[in-house]
């Protein structure tokens, strides 16, 4: 699903003492199946963006297309169900909106939401459960009885069971440990290239921009400051110090290695990237030069 | 170096949970060191932590924080030595507003007023946080608030100051903040032990000593450059591999020379440069 | 609709209701609320209209805001005047049928009922916006204070009232967060009958009290590691100041009395 934002503005509460510009003039492309990476500070208006996605907020002035679905401030709540299904939303720490008795229940909370039989839904359920790779014999067990890791393994399968066509991603890995990071960074991957889900992420992690996006938008005052593949973005490093962003690791290692005196054609965002870069530099393995 | 920390066979089982917490730990942290303990989720280094400071009753074993044997007697005498920052920065702040919550210690051990301002003063400009004395825990970052939480314990002026996870739900701007302050309380004249949990790579590099817990049992505890060296512990540690050693892996496999065993970033970087240099 | 309602809102400023001392902003509106209770006489009425008036004017902030911060309650003060209406039975019945009658009395009741609630609900939304939160908590405390001698726990009260206080917006926060998560998921919070909303909130209300349930411990658990014993022994870092504006409010609204007064006599 491809979704468009045309002029969008957005304020809180307008007409109040507590009035507050969330969105500013924000035009916006991003294109069936791609993997759009959403940084920015605290506060710069990233979680106001995600949420004009699904229709949670609508747009004080302005549109956001979702596929043929056209979201602006006079859309009526009971046209909303559909964006709802087709664009899942993983909100920060979501393992506290779990409810049900059991795990099962809660992932088939959403479907049977969207008015599929109980059967069906079910079904769903499991499947889901499974992508996220739970193990079976978890389902009819309390989610409250999990451990947390597992736990936001239920909540993210609660978002997948409907089977949306896009996954919003507000900060899924934080509080957990590096591991279990990897490995639910690498399932968002695998559903991003096996269903083809368009997928945007919430992160302050630059590695994951640099690993996983193909495009990033920095917002910065409710505004969009720049879009463009992470290359681009990270390929004027003055700017990006002055928005006070941080670098991929890589990037980082790279800068330190060009004040010793490698030179890199192309400033590596990845390990792999820079390894690529360095192994023409040095020596290969049986000791002669390349 | 006199032991600031001593812990000996401790054990402590959750109800109703089989597998202990803590089985027969025993441990000791020397005055003034910075020690980093890691470990899994569910490794039971939060547990240790807690039952240091009293927190959790513990069935088995002895507790000595500065010379202090931990009792049911002792065991608010053994809290002043010790200032713990939490992980979750909302669930920890009891004031009403910055000022307040630094206050809250000062309070309890019933400081008069005078000083009490003297010292909430002179902690906020330590965490740098002065400008924000009268502002609502609602219109803070979670860095600040835990930078407060830090003031709230830098004005007790602790032996000891333990960090329960305190950055993990931090951005990299907020972590860095709070990783500052410690850095820069290291270097006062009477700099505190430390003691931190942390899954951060950067968080653990900086300690002088890693302590790897798993199941309850002290593992290994080393240099963090022993520990990085070591893939078997690091994998138990709960920590990602460090960027030079997984950059190392990659120079193999593009068949370039690589380092054969672990380098810090900075080793690293002269490693590369030196190597260049042959070609 | 909740986003509206201004009771129970702060909103910073620097008027001189701001700058007042919480003691004597919350005894000043109780006292008012009182007299509101014992109004009889329309001229009565009038005045204490131009007074709350005057008192919107002083905080600064637009008339229209208030307007609007009633407008969620207005149906609840139209219902209770609607029933004082239809039930009070006494003077001249104009018309009746069944237990249902309308009287002169009934219609007087009806609409003092309605001022009553209006002056009642304005007064208390000019204490909370010009009051902070914790200001208001310290006002409450400073007047429990004398409960100490049948040995009330005032000190525990109070840090529990802070307490609480503070927690209000993160719990607001959290709740938002778990509405739209649930919204997200198909939930429809203001759709459909009966039954069907009060289905609605249970996903809402079960994540809300097991979060709060693990925030209280977390909470005590710190509490306890910064030494917190309870009540006794404890300084206190903040403390209320009386000022010569405080001592002039106080006098203003005795001098309002006196005119009460006089107005009671006049009729």
């Amino acid at each position: 699903m491809a979704i468009t934002f045309d002029h969008v503005n957005f304020t809180y509460q307008p007409n109040s003492p507590f009035a507050a510009t969330g969105l500013k003039d924000v035009n916006l492309t991003l294109p069936d199946g791609s993997f759009t990476a959403i940084i920015g500070h605290t506060g710069s208006g990233k979680s106001t963006l995600v949420q004009h996605l699904n229709g949670l907020l609508k747009p004080t002035s302005g549109q956001v297309q979702v596929d043929d679905f056209t979201l602006t401030s006079t859309t009526s709540n009971r046209h909303l169900k559909d964006l709802h299904q087709h664009v899942g939303m993983v909100f920060q720490f979501p393992e506290n909106q779990l409810f049900d008795q059991t795990v099962v229940k809660d992932i088939a909370f959403g479907p049977l939401n969207f008015g599929f039989d109980e059967n069906t839904a079910h079904d769903m359920a499991v499947q889901a459960a499974k992508t996220v790779g739970l193990p079976d014999n978890v389902l009819e067990r309390s989610p409250f009885e999990l451990s947390g890791g597992q736990m936001r393994r239920v909540a993210i399968a609660g978002v997948l069971a409907s089977q949306p066509r896009v996954l919003v991603l507000d900060e899924p890995t934080a509080g957990l440990d590096p591991l279990g990071r990897e490995h639910m960074m690498q399932m968002f991957e695998q559903l991003h290239e096996e269903q083809q889900l368009t997928v945007v992420l919430v992160t302050h992690q630059m590695d994951d921009v640099a690993d996983y996006a193909d495009q990033a938008v920095v917002m910065g005052h409710g505004e969009v400051l720049k879009a463009g593949a992470p290359q681009t973005i990270f390929n004027d490093p003055q700017w990006v110090y002055d928005q006070q962003l941080d670098f991929p690791t890589a990037t980082k290692f790279a800068f330190q290695l060009q004040q010793k005196g490698f030179s890199f054609n192309q400033l590596p965002l990845t390990e792999q990237q820079l390894a690529d870069q360095l192994a023409d530099q040095l020596p290969a393995m049986d000791g002669k030069g390349r | 170096m006199a032991a600031m920390i001593e812990v000996k066979n401790l054990t402590y089982h959750y109800p109703e949970v089989a597998q202990p917490a803590l089985d027969h730990i025993s441990l000791t942290v020397e005055q003034g060191e910075w020690v980093a303990i890691v470990g899994h989720n569910g490794s039971g280094k939060s547990t240790l932590v807690r039952a240091i400071d009293g927190l959790v009753d513990f069935s088995e074993g002895e507790v000595t924080v500065a010379g202090i044997k931990l009792t049911p007697d002792s065991v608010w005498d053994v809290r002043k030595q010790i200032g713990m920052v939490f992980q979750n920065p909302d669930n920890q702040f009891v004031g009403a507003t910055v000022a307040d919550d630094v206050a809250f210690g000062l309070e309890n051990a019933g400081i008069p007023r005078d000083k009490m301002i003297q010292k909430v003063d002179a902690a906020l400009k330590q965490v740098d946080m002065a400008a924000f004395s009268d502002r609502e825990p609602s219109r803070l970052s979670g860095g600040q608030k835990q930078r407060v939480a830090l003031a709230g314990i830098i004005a007790m002026n602790p032996s000891i100051i333990v960090l329960d996870e305190a950055t993990s739900m931090l951005d990299p701007h907020g972590r860095q903040t709070v990783m500052d302050v410690i850095t820069k309380l290291r270097q006062s004249e009477k700099a505190p032990t430390i003691i931190s949990i942390t899954h951060d790579l950067d968080e653990a590099a900086r300690a002088q000593r890693l302590i790897v817990v798993n199941d309850g049992q002290q593992l290994a505890t080393g240099k963090p450059a022993e520990i990085f060296a070591n893939e078997a512990l690091l994998a138990s540690s709960g920590l990602a591999q460090p960027f030079s050693t997984r950059l190392a892996r990659s120079l193999a496999q593009q068949g370039s020379v690589h380092p054969d065993h672990y380098l810090s970033d900075t080793e690293m970087e002269d490693w590369l440069w030196q190597s260049h240099l042959t070609m | 609709m909740l986003e509206q309602l201004t009771l129970g809102r702060y909103v910073p400023g620097q008027s001189i209701l701001h700058r007042l001392d919480s003691r004597a902003k919350l005894l000043l509106s109780l006292y008012l609320i009182v007299i509101v209770f014992l109004t009889s006489n329309w001229l009565t009425y009038v005045f204490m209209f131009i007074l709350v008036g005057g008192l919107i004017a002083m905080t600064g902030l637009k008339v229209g805001y208030f307007i609007r911060g009633i407008g969620p309650l207005i149906w609840l003060i139209v219902f209770t005047a609607v029933l004082q209406l239809l039930f009070t039975p006494g003077g001249h019945v104009y018309w009746h049928w069944g237990v249902l009658m309308l009287t002169s009395t009934g219609i007087a009741t009806a609409v003092s009922v309605f001022l009553r609630f209006l002056l009642i609900i304005t007064m208390a939304t000019i204490l909370t916006l010009t009051t902070a939160p914790l200001a208001i908590a310290d006002g409450v405390e400073a007047m429990l204070k004398p409960l100490r001698i049948v040995h009330f726990p005032v000190a525990q009260t109070a840090l529990m009232l802070s307490v609480a206080l503070r927690f209000v917006p993160t719990l607001l926060d959290e709740a938002t967060t778990i509405m739209n998560a649930q919204r997200a998921r198909g939930v429809e919070f203001n759709n459909g009958g009966l039954i069907k909303r009060l289905r609605a909130i249970v996903p809402l209300l079960i994540p809300l009290f097991v979060g709060a349930i693990s925030r209280a411990d977390e909470l005590a658990t710190a509490m306890e590691a910064r030494g917190y014993q309870g009540g006794d022994g404890r300084t206190k870092y903040r403390v209320l100041h009386w000022r010569s504006a405080d001592t002039m409010a106080v006098i203003s609204v005795l001098i309002i009395n006196i005119v009460l007064v006089v107005f009671r006599h006049l009729n």
